[in-house]
């Protein structure tokens, strides 16, 4: 059985399944689950909400969704997000989606994600005719940048 | 208190550690609840930053900011790691209803439909030198500052891009 837990001066490795520890370098990191100089991809906060309809009433207003973080991170987090289509949309069936703008029987369907360091922030694309938009979030602890 | 870290043989007479989350026992709860499980596959970042933009001119002015075949170092790698591009920013002090002027992220860009070429930012890895060379584009919408530059972030994933 392959030794799989390193811990020693200026390493901390815990190496795949069927993997040697001691014989993986950082220049293969997919070959460890676990190593120094790399930050996991902890899930801060999950979740499902709703941006509602925009008015486009001309004037620069917002009105969308803003989900609060459970604190101010200080940076602006690596954020997954997807459209979730109910049974009754456009496609007939409940799925989610990566794209954040299609047009279903000519009415505009959109919305865009800010993250900031406190919250995330939805608004939607198009007029009054439009639906409100329901989506899934997942906020990493990781810094983008 | 609950034990919250298992080393040894984690069940099935698999050999390896699992960390549970706050208040859940390591030895009941279920894989939804683990922070870590040797078992599973996982993702780590081996580098983030953040690349200025430049003023792309044309007919959108300064409202458009870009980046020009920028080249970031890597550590060095023996294969082309996955990356996530997306444009940072700070919001317009003249919307309501949000912050004024705080740091946000656009994840897919300005969504202005009507401009051309289109939003975009992608990337090219070098394996020769183990650079990144990214190109970006992107329009300053209503919901960003205009006095604000703009950056590129990007992140790095311990994952093989393929």
């Amino acid at each position: 059985m392959a030794p799989r837990v390193l811990i020693e001066a200026g390493k901390v490795r815990v190496s795949k399944p069927g993997v040697d520890v001691t014989a993986t370098s950082l220049l293969r990191p997919d070959e460890l689950l676990l190593s120094e100089g790399t930050q996991s991809l902890g899930i801060l906060m999950t979740g499902q909400a709703t941006a509602t309809r925009y008015a486009e009433d001309g004037n620069p207003s917002y009105n969308g969704a803003q989900i609060m973080l459970p604190y101010d991170l200080g940076y602006v987090p690596f954020v997954l997000s997807q459209r979730v289509f109910l049974a009754d949309e456009a496609i007939n069936t409940p799925a989610f989606s990566e794209i954040n703008r299609i047009d279903v029987a000519t009415a505009d369907y959109g919305y865009y994600l800010y993250p900031m360091t406190d919250r995330l922030l939805y608004f939607k694309w198009g007029g009054t005719t439009t639906d409100d938009v329901v989506f899934r979030y997942v906020v990493y602890y990781v810094k983008g940048g | 208190m609950v034990d919250r870290i298992l080393v040894g043989n984690i069940g099935g007479g698999v050999y390896g550690i699992k960390v549970s989350k706050a208040g859940i026992d390591v030895k009941t709860g279920d894989d939804a609840q683990m922070m870590f499980d040797s078992r599973a596959a996982n993702t780590r970042v081996i580098m983030s930053g953040s690349i200025p933009t430049i003023n792309a001119g044309g007919s959108l002015g300064t409202s458009r900011r870009k980046v020009d075949n920028v080249e970031i170092q890597l550590p060095a790698l023996e294969y082309e790691p996955l990356v996530f591009l997306n444009f940072i920013s700070k919001t317009n002090p003249a919307i309501t209803g949000i912050p004024a002027s705080a740091l946000l992220g656009m994840a897919w860009m300005s969504g202005i439909y009507y401009v051309n070429p289109k939003d975009y930012t992608d990337f090219r890895w070098v394996a020769a030198t183990n650079k990144l060379v990214v190109n970006a584009l992107c329009v300053k919408n209503d919901y960003v500052d205009p006095n604000y530059a703009m950056y590129v972030q990007f992140l790095v994933f311990s994952n093989r891009s393929n």
